[in-house]
């Protein structure tokens, strides 16, 4: 779509950006998580292993998940 | 322990909100996040003449969807932490309230069982009132005059036990330490 004055406005999507977006969501995934377990592992007291357990199954297969769905994406071009 | 016990002080129970309150917020979120799947996918059709989209947008849609929930899954660990974090020790001899209000933002506050003069209950709204979940204020004789325990369960047994310990702390010896001016 050309706008006035002749401002393209088209973006790209292309599997670099995704895995971009990808590397961005890991990182803010260990942060996240060292913050966590600092207050899990200071308030929890080992009570809350079956959370901890969820938490980190769950994040880590749907980060899998995007990873594939990138790899699908790619493949589909 | 988070806390230094006194001689001969005990840990009797550890509170947290009902988990109704963690239910509410997990599905405050649910809803925030259908209605932003709503959004993205209402900005995506009208901006959709400005995405070049090199692959299968259906595998696009995908990730996009699988993204929106990571983020939900964390915000609801995070609310979680919030939650576990936001507790009451009650002890033979105090009751120590441990709250988180953000990650980096701790408030540990202490009422002595003895300097507690009153309790108040109370039970606000039909969920409150049904499912028996409710807000303490204690009236003390200490720093903090009012105390606030809210969103425990059964607040009521929970009074009776604080008046319990409250006698049962009353009946004890108190170490009084006069300074003298002179």
């Amino acid at each position: 779509m050309i706008f006035p004055f002749g401002l393209d406005l088209a973006f790209t999507v292309s599997p670099l950006l995704l895995w971009i977006v990808f590397a961005v969501l890991c990182i803010f995934y260990g942060v996240m998580s060292m913050i966590f377990m600092y207050h899990w592992n200071k308030h929890g007291h080992g009570k809350i292993l079956f959370v901890r357990s969820v938490y980190f199954v769950v994040t880590i297969s749907l980060l899998a998940l995007i990873a594939i769905l990138i790899l699908l994406y790619s493949q589909s071009i | 322990m988070i806390i230094d016990l006194q001689a001969g002080e005990y840990v009797i129970k550890e509170i947290r909100k009902h988990w109704f309150y963690l239910v509410l917020k997990a599905f405050g979120l649910f809803f925030a996040c259908v209605l932003l799947v709503g959004i993205v996918y209402g900005i995506m059709n009208y901006v959709s003449d400005l995405l070049v989209v090199q692959g299968d947008s259906g595998y696009l849609y995908l990730f996009l969807l699988a993204v929106l929930i990571f983020l939900a899954w964390l915000s609801f660990f995070a609310f979680f932490t919030k939650y576990y974090l936001d507790y009451w020790i009650i002890t033979n001899r105090r009751i120590i309230d441990m709250d988180l209000i953000g990650f980096f933002h701790e408030n540990i506050s202490t009422v002595h069982m003895h300097d507690i003069e009153d309790i108040e209950i109370e039970k606000k709204g039909l969920f409150q009132t049904l499912i028996g979940f409710g807000s303490l204020s204690l009236q003390s004789a200490g720093a903090i005059r009012t105390f606030f325990i809210r969103d425990v369960p059964n607040p009521d047994k929970l009074k009776d036990e604080i008046f319990k310990l409250h006698e049962v702390a009353m009946e004890e010896p108190h170490k009084v330490i006069i300074s003298n001016p002179t």
